[in-house]
């Protein structure tokens, strides 16, 4: 089956659902729209276009893929699969949350990062307005999940590894994606503590490797000098200068 | 102009009182032809006179015919009274006209003229115009006194108005602030909704100035929302558009526009061809607009004569201007009126345009789009033109004409009345709308022609708008096009 068209948006959230088309071996090509979330029928990205279908979102995309008898969760069993749909949905709302809350809530990363990049596709006065308006939105929505009255350190939370499959399946590709958007943002250091954390636990940057070596034929640097995390008030004033002392001093000690 | 004017001399009114009943029938017969004139004489006047507004007064009295051109009047003086928060200077530009009077008829013509200039600022309910004999002690010989009284509008007025938009009905919720600062500047709000969905919210600020060519500066912020169902999408636009129109030599009128608006497609519905969906998100176009008209004929909803003309010139989206939307765009409409019998007039009307991209590629919301009852009768609203998957994309290039006849109906024949509003019509029109792309096929294709005739009445509503309901009957057709063969109801405003 051949996937004419696959929209993805600058915020990177497609690796999810371009990972799971690599993995069940599906040629697709992918175009960058600069308002591929207005034209999705959901009004969320990812979203395919397949001849006169347009489906959105990862869940409708695997049963989209499912239904044309392609699956890579066959051989689980329907209590297996029920885990591993419970699971996903609980990786996509914690990950998913805790991304948007960095993206859009912490005051530094929206400044430096998502309202330059949000807005850069647009002209003036959109690229001052359409940032702000989607702020509202997404403050509104995790308001709704009670994230929005959090600090930054009460967000940092850590989804546990499912137990191991056979071969590569749905929840690897959600993970894959979450993990890798996580890890190659540019987010100030600063403020990279849910990339700090996950880079602490070897685990996932190996699974991320692996997975970047096996379907899309790369190496990317994920794997940073761990930095301790720092949790002292003071040290939420720090500039990222401060913070590169902190890592020689560190390499010192290590050394 | 020549009036039957009694044997006897002017009077002031101070001395009506005593006056004998010649006089009297003077003053009366001099009443009776400001009145033909749209002058009247002052109440004080009006209710001394004992006689009523007939020509004829009582016999012994000889008449003779005079030309009242060849009386010589000079104003004197002009009182204007009841202005309130109206500046000097604004209603002493209206009325400066008057002391060009040489001839009576001059004043009588300039006083009416001073009255339209009054109330074309829109400030004032009643306008009344009082001409008498001035009694000044520096009165000259054949010196006269002009009183206007004036009654200036409240400053806040509300209202609830119909509206006729483009083969929709709406109705108009908002007030006004006539004459805010004393200069005729006035400051709209209004909230309008359609039949269709169409709802717009808008805020404007207008202001004449007294300069040479009187341009009138318009600032207008606005939103609304527009659902295009042929082509499947809802449009949301907020923007502001200031606009600065003056007349020019004849009846040439110029508008220099600018245009900022911040513009959202949607897709109505999920099997929206996806040439539409793909347009769906935020854009902003800056554009500058020119807006060339002129109106030569008798009447603006059944001319008997004349030719109207207008031509419309866009850019958007330069360097200079910015925003996303970038194209030069060009439509050109005229109408030409023939009489040809005592109440049969021949009206052939032609237009056309084109859209060229800039920077990138045009927008469904800026492509033409042809059919329905205001353009080509005998289709359906925008069924002529490219389609895919039964939506209107939208064509580059159009052109259309349409040939009337107009007739009176049979059994309401004659001047004023009911009959005057309805008109009978059978027509011809044609068109094309197609994406031109350079090549000689495409060239080709596009002399092909969706055409239809039929009949109809038309009826006038106001001064501005006309309902039809037309029998069509398509002749021919183009891949794609979407016919309305039988009966067609169209409203609008101007019509093909």
């Amino acid at each position: 089956m051949k996937l004419s068209k696959f929209f993805c948006q600058i915020m990177q959230i497609a690796w999810l659902s371009k990972s799971y088309l690599k993995m069940c071996d599906l040629n697709f090509e992918v175009e960058q729209r600069y308002n591929a979330e207005n034209m999705s029928p959901s009004g969320r990205v990812p979203f395919i276009k397949c001849g006169a279908f347009l489906i959105s979102e990862l869940d409708p995309i695997i049963s989209f893929v499912n239904n044309k008898g392609i699956s890579l969760v066959d051989k689980l069993d329907s209590s297996d699969k029920a885990d591993m749909r419970a699971y996903m949905s609980l990786v996509n709302t914690v990950l998913g949350s805790a991304e948007m809350y960095i993206c859009w809530c912490d005051k530094t990363c929206y400044n430096e990062v998502t309202k330059p990049r949000y807005g850069s596709v647009y002209p003036w006065p959109l690229n001052r307005y359409l940032p702000y308006q989607k702020k509202q939105q997404v403050v509104k929505k995790l308001a709704v999940l009670g994230w929005s009255q959090k600090s930054l350190d009460e967000v940092i939370t850590i989804v546990p590894l499912p137990s191991p499959v056979p071969r590569p399946s749905d929840i690897d590709a959600l993970l894959y994606g979450h993990l890798y958007t996580i890890l190659t943002s540019p987010i100030p250091q600063i403020n990279d503590k849910l990339a700090n954390i996950i880079r602490g636990h070897e685990p996932l940057i190996k699974f991320v490797k692996h997975m970047d070596r096996k379907f899309f034929g790369r190496t990317t640097e994920v794997s940073k000098e761990y930095v301790p995390l720092v949790t002292e008030e003071a040290d939420l004033n720090r500039t990222p200068l401060d913070h590169a002392t902190d890592q020689q001093s560190t390499r010192g000690a290590l050394f | 102009m020549l009036f039957v004017w009694p044997n006897a001399t002017t009077q002031t009114q101070e001395r009506d009182k005593s006056s004998s009943p010649s006089d009297n029938c003077l003053k009366t017969c001099f009443f009776y032809m400001l009145k033909e004139m749209g002058v009247s004489l002052s109440k004080r006047i009006k209710s001394s006179s004992k006689y009523d507004q007939k020509y004829d007064c009582e016999e012994g009295i000889t008449w003779k015919e005079v030309n009242i051109s060849e009386f010589d009047a000079r104003v004197d003086r002009v009182h204007i009274n009841g202005l309130q928060r109206t500046k000097n200077d604004l209603a002493t530009d209206c009325v400066k006209t008057l002391f060009k009077a040489k001839t009576f008829e001059e004043v009588i013509e300039r006083a009416n003229k001073a009255r339209k200039n009054f109330e074309k600022l829109g400030c004032f309910r009643n306008i009344n115009v009082d001409i008498d004999i001035n009694n000044d002690t520096a009165a000259t010989e054949n010196g006269l006194a002009v009183t206007f009284q004036l009654d200036e509008m409240k400053s806040i007025i509300g209202g609830l108005q119909t509206l006729i938009g483009d083969n929709e009905g709406s109705l108009a919720v908002g007030f006004k602030m006539p004459n805010v600062c004393g200069r005729a500047e006035k400051i709209t709000l209004d909230y309008t909704h359609g039949n269709k969905n169409t709802t717009c919210l808008n805020l404007s600020f207008i202001k004449p100035f007294q300069y040479r060519m009187s341009p009138v500066l318009t600032a207008s912020i606005f939103q609304q929302v527009g659902v295009w169902p042929q082509s499947g999408y809802m449009n949301k636009e907020k923007g502001i558009l200031f606009d600065v129109t003056f007349p020019s030599f004849s009846k040439v009128r110029h508008s220099l526009q600018y245009e900022g608006t911040i513009r959202e497609p949607s897709a109505l519905e999920r099997n929206v061809a996806f040439e539409v969906r793909e347009q769906s998100g935020h854009h902003f176009k800056s554009a500058l607009r020119h807006v060339l008209s002129a109106d030569w004929r008798d009447a603006c909803i059944f001319p008997t004569r004349g030719l109207f003309f207008r031509m419309t010139t866009e850019v958007a989206g330069t360097r200079l201007l910015g925003g996303n939307v970038s194209f030069l765009k060009n439509d050109t409409f005229v109408q030409l009126n023939i009489p040809v019998l005592e109440d049969v007039v021949v009206q052939c009307s032609a237009t056309g345009g084109f859209v060229k991209p800039l920077n990138r590629n045009v927008g469904i919301l800026d492509l033409f789009y042809l059919g329905g009852p205001q353009t080509v009768r005998g289709f359906e609203m925008r069924g002529i033109g490219p389609h895919v998957g039964g939506n209107a994309i939208g064509a580059n290039v159009f052109w259309a004409s349409a040939i009337h006849i107009f007739t009176g109906l049979p059994f309401l024949t004659g001047k004023g009345g009911f009959g005057d509003h309805f008109r009978f019509h059978a027509f011809y029109n044609v068109g094309n709308a197609k994406k031109i792309d350079g090549s000689r096929s495409a060239f080709e294709n596009f002399m092909q022609i969706s055409s239809a005739y039929g009949a109809g009445v038309a009826i006038r509503l106001g001064q501005m708008a006309r309902v039809e309901f037309n029998y069509c009957i398509p002749v021919s057709l183009r891949k794609g096009d979407v016919s309305c063969p039988g009966f067609q109801f169209g409203i609008g405003l101007e019509y093909l």
